[in-house]
């Protein structure tokens, strides 16, 4: 059974405690005692997790087996965590690495709108759940970045990891606490005065015709073609995930905590010479999204999704202190550790990451990855948290996949030849605990891995457009 | 993107400056007939008999590839439901209700690029956000309406719950705002609208708010949708709405006015002679500038001047937006006079700055003829002002090869930087660009990336002339134009790099290509070639005006057509 027991200690992580605590949407199959009782498996869940920038291989080959150096901080999760390495995606650069995780296809045309097939969250919805996910949310994506915003006019690969069938991105990632907290919970439930009630029933009446007209053109009378169809289609998904976040009946004992209050990162500025944050105000901004969106998964709100901590080549100059242990481990200051002096436009971590080869004496990019490392082993273990288990007893990280990658496995040279992926046990269908090797000469593609993945959940759909092999090390 | 430079390529920089890698094999195969491929395209008119469409192909040619014609009749291409842009959404808006909704713009769903465009359908996505967003638009856009009272009265003979009111109004506001009228399902939809505001004890009006906040998000409001219902064969004649539509939009990014409508209310638009004549009356609108100075806005990436540093970059934008409404509009010339011609608009400050003789206050045009550092766009601020106000030689050539010519340059290779020397005393960016001509595997695309980026080494990264760059080197702008279409055909300077490009059939055909882009609003396909073909065939060689090539649009067979579904697709 799942417990909830815990909620309220979690409001203390979320700024702005003291708001109404509302209740949550909550599903036929999570009431009281049956919740998953009538299931003998837990919920089929596949969350991705990206984190920008890469890793050298020589740093993969000297520190991720024994999760050391700048991935000791998912050391933690050693147990419940395999490894694979020896993929690579079809194309290169920051925009092959952005379009090929999680999909093992490259992007269509060169400007990064779309991808040339699905990712690997979306094959699995659709195949474990044909008739559209139970879960309030079909996809749930969430973003911290810096640059590259899409209202900058960013393409979509630099910030998109879940695809749908026709390469288009399946959500746009929420980008900030806020905006994450009300696609999850919702405005419903405020206290209402009989003028906003009536201005409630207005908008739901408004918006039952909306859906009627999009359900009549998607039915079989519609007479639209294959891609019109699935283009209102995939309209009407947002309008239902909409409808249940504004109108939906909120009946349980799943209770969300207060929406979080103002933020000290402005995100998205457009600027070459990247954004200045300070690595603590990062963190703790993650961690708040990081809190909601593990609560998400936790009351059965979503199944699916990406957590997306910097972007495809993000452009941050971190700055602040990095205390880890109780200890300052390190300064950040990218401005002053800038690798190149003479243009302002390499004043950022993305630059740290093209300096770094991984052999010689430690570099500024060792600790940009371990505070990567770090802020995603936090995600990690608020899925891992015992207070939240399945019917099964065991946690979301236990009984879900998540699937962990990046972009590129040498970022001076921009190669995506050999990116590590990590990934949780799946409920007992993948080995944990262990690295595996996909590699041989030239390296597997990392489709292999995602048609792997879906073969142990019994689905015969199969991604990358090319042959498939097994990468059977990774299976239990 | 831009094409990143390899560590390779200045191997001998900080030592004997000599290259060490191998000179590149090239990669540049001139095309003998460039711009000549087609057939000119075949006469689909089906009255002859059922059609034989050729297996559609929807993927896009290579980058750089000709649209080829196989003599088979018009394909009208892959069809996708095309959600209404920004712009089109709130022209659609103040045509249809009186509602400037401008203001709103930031609140609709983003209008992502691709293919260079901010139209592209495969690209112009919702996300949940946006349908949030979407509704609070509407409510907006309804509390606006200046005289809702009067608009319901337009739309319907009586104001009572009767449900022939009711039914009345919907139908007639219906055929307005969703563009055509209205099926019986349709209508369905939005009488408990109607019915929630009678059991509520509001108005009539109250109900007929909803109706039209609820037709703003219909899918027949925010989509261009073109059914494949009523058809046999391959494709299907589009009905006379449907041409509305597409004539409209393509024209002047907008919905159908009330000639149009009527037109189609005639049955008269699948006459190919009465659809150029709509088009030579809307071309004469305002709104139809302001489409295509969105046109020339992506197609020169001119919202990255909204990013620049630059104190210019405002009047760059001016300059640039000004000069095209002018070239194409009032003078009627052809769009690769763009590329040369000698006059350009400019502000007090820019023509100060680009060292004009008289300034004049505000906006002014000014003659070029004897002024040699310029002419047409390839010498104006906004086209040389790359990477937030940098003068990139790399990006500069990149445009020209891409956006001009539209030449396929690859992807760089593995193993890239973007860090290119910084010029100093003795060594500008020339001497840099020709280590990597002549370094392997930089030289295969940089051979012809970085000649071009030569003519135009005299300007800043505004624009401006600069005689020597800020180390006092000389500067050059001698070079020569080679790509898969041209040979290597040498030039002195911009002015006559300029008149190359204008003179050039690869850079007419690339004009079509990028119209045809745009009019359309999707990928173009291989399934397009004989619809271009025709196209080419009936316009001037030397190259077509903007109205040229939409009249030549809009009479082909295929644009009056939607292609119907293979079974099983």
């Amino acid at each position: 059974m799942t417990k909830y027991r815990n909620v309220f200690s979690r409001r203390a992580l979320l700024r702005g405690t003291g708001s109404i605590a509302i209740a949550l949407p909550f599903l036929d199959e999570m009431r009281a005692s049956s919740v998953y009782a009538a299931e003998p498996e837990p919920p089929t869940r596949l969350l991705t997790v990206f984190f920008g920038e890469g890793c050298p291989v020589k740093v993969q080959d000297q520190h991720l087996g024994a999760l050391t150096g700048p991935f000791a901080p998912l050391a933690a999760h050693k147990a419940k965590l395999g490894f694979c390495r020896g993929l690579r995606f079809p194309d290169e650069h920051h925009y092959g690495g952005g379009s090929g995780v999680f999909t093992g296809v490259g992007q269509v045309g060169d400007d990064g709108a779309q991808t040339k097939g699905p990712s690997i969250d979306q094959v699995l919805l659709e195949e474990a759940y044909p008739d559209g996910s139970p879960s309030l949310l079909a996809t749930l994506a969430m973003a911290l970045v810096g640059t590259y915003h899409p209202d900058t006019g960013a393409p979509a690969v630099r910030y998109v990891k879940c695809w749908n069938n026709q390469g288009n991105p399946a959500t746009i990632p929420r980008f900030n606490p806020q905006d994450l907290f009300t696609s999850i919970f919702g405005d419903a439930g405020e206290l209402e005065t009989p003028e906003a009630k009536k201005r409630r029933r207005r908008a739901q009446s408004v918006l039952d015709s909306v859906v009627g007209q999009y359900k009549h053109l998607t039915g079989e009378a519609g007479g639209l073609g294959a891609q019109s169809r699935a283009r209102i289609a995939d309209h009407l998904d947002r309008i239902r995930e909409y409808e249940q976040q504004a109108f939906g009946e909120a009946p349980s004992q799943c209770q969300v905590p207060g929406k979080p209050g103002e933020l000290p990162l402005i995100h998205g500025q457009k600027h070459h010479a990247g954004i200045i944050y300070d690595v603590n105000e990062f963190s703790a901004v993650w961690r708040t999204m990081c809190d909601l969106y593990a609560l998400a998964v936790q009351c059965d709100l979503v199944r699916f999704g990406n957590a997306h901590f910097l972007n495809v080549g993000d452009r941050i100059n971190f700055q602040g202190e990095y205390i880890v242990d109780g200890e300052l481990a390190y300064t950040f200051d990218d401005y002053g550790n800038t690798p190149n002096e003479s243009d302002l436009g390499t004043h950022v971590n993305h630059e740290h990451f093209h300096a770094w080869t991984g052999t010689g004496s430690p570099v500024h990019a060792d600790w940009h990855l371990h505070f990567y490392m770090r802020e995603l082993s936090y995600l990690l273990s608020k899925l891992d948290d015992p207070e939240y288990t399945d019917a099964n007893g065991k946690t979301v990280l236990d009984n879900a996949t998540i699937l962990m990658s990046t972009e590129l496995s040498d970022p001076g040279p921009h190669l995506s030849r050999d990116v590590f992926h990590a990934y949780s046990s799946g409920n007992g269908r993948f080995k944990v605990g262990e690295m595996v090797t996909a590699a041989g000469d030239p390296q597997r593609p990392a489709a292999d891995l995602y048609n792997t993945m879906l073969e142990a959940y019994g689905v015969d759909r199969r991604m990358g457009g090319g042959d498939y092999q097994q990468v059977t090390q990774a299976l239990k | 993107m831009s094409c990143w430079l390899t560590a390779g390529c200045y191997t001998g920089v900080d030592g004997s400056d000599e290259p060490t890698g191998t000179t590149g094999s090239g990669g540049v195969t001139t095309a003998s007939s460039a711009g000549s491929t087609g057939s000119g395209g075949a006469d689909s008119d089906s009255d002859g008999g059922a059609p034989e469409l050729p297996e559609p192909d929807d993927a896009p040619p290579a980058p750089g590839r000709e649209f080829e014609c196989d003599g088979a009749l018009q394909d009208p291409g892959p069809t996708i439901a095309r959600r209404l842009n920004r712009p089109e959404f709130l022209n659609s808006v103040r045509d249809s209700l009186g509602v400037d909704a401008s203001d709103l713009a930031d609140q609709l769903p983003p209008d992502y690029r691709a293919e260079g465009f901010t139209n592209t359908a495969q690209a112009l996505i919702v996300s949940t956000d946006d349908i949030a967003a979407l509704a609070g638009v509407a409510t907006e856009i309804v509390s606006r309406l200046p005289n809702p009272a009067g608009l319901v009265a337009a739309h319907t003979s009586c104001t009572d719950f009767l449900g022939t009111c009711e039914d009345e109004f919907i139908e007639r506001i219906g055929k307005r705002l969703l563009r055509r009228p209205l099926t019986e399902a349709q209508v369905a939809t939005m009488r408990p609208l109607f019915a929630f505001a009678e059991e509520e004890g509001d108005t009539f009006v109250d109900g007929a708010s909803m109706v039209i906040e609820a037709m703003l998000q219909s899918p027949h409001f925010m989509y261009r949708i073109e059914l494949q219902t009523d058809a046999a064969g391959p494709y299907r004649e589009l009905d006379d709405y449907e041409i509305a539509s597409r004539l409209s939009y393509l024209v002047w990014g907008a919905p159908p006015d009330d000639a149009l409508i009527a037109a189609a209310d005639a049955g008269l638009l699948d006459d190919p002679d009465e659809r150029v004549a709509h088009v030579q009356r809307l071309v004469a609108a305002e709104a139809t500038r302001e489409t295509t100075r969105r046109f020339v806005g992506d197609w020169v990436h001119l919202d990255r001047l909204d990013a620049s540093p630059s104190p210019l970059a405002a009047d760059l934008r001016e300059e640039a937006e000004a000069f095209f409404d002018s070239l194409v509009w009032d003078e009627a010339r052809p769009l690769t006079d763009l590329l040369n011609a000698r006059f350009t608009y400019a502000s007090e400050a820019l023509a100060t700055a680009y060292g004009f003789p008289d300034p004049q206050p505000g906006l002014s045009r000014y003659d070029l003829e004897d002024i040699p550092e310029r002419a047409g766009m390839i010498t104006q601020g906004a086209v040389l002002s790359w990477e937030d106000g940098h003068a990139s030689m790399v990006q500069r050539g990149l445009f020209v090869l891409r956006e001009v010519i539209c030449a396929q340059i690859d992807p760089p290779p593995p193993g890239v930087n973007d860090s290119p020397p910084e010029p100093e005393p003795g060594k500008s960016k020339r001497h840099y660009a020709e280590i990597r001509m002549e370094t392997s595997p930089c030289s295969g695309c940089h051979v012809q990336i970085d000649p071009i980026g030569f003519a135009l080494e005299h300007y800043d990264g505004d624009g401006l002339w600069m005689e020597t760059d800020e180390f006092g080197n000389e500067l050059r702008s001698d070079g020569e134009l080679l790509t898969q279409f041209h040979p290597g055909i040498p030039f002195d300077d911009a002015r006559e790099m300029a008149d190359l490009l204008a003179a050039d059939a690869r850079v007419a055909e690339c004009m079509l290509l990028n119209v045809a882009q745009f009019s359309l609003g999707r990928r173009l396909a291989k399934s397009d070639g004989c619809m271009l073909a025709a196209v080419r065939g009936s316009v001037s060689p030397a190259g077509a005006t903007y109205q040229e090539l939409l009249e030549a649009m809009v009479v082909q067979p295929s644009f009056a057509q939607i292609r119907i579904d293979a079974e099983g697709e």
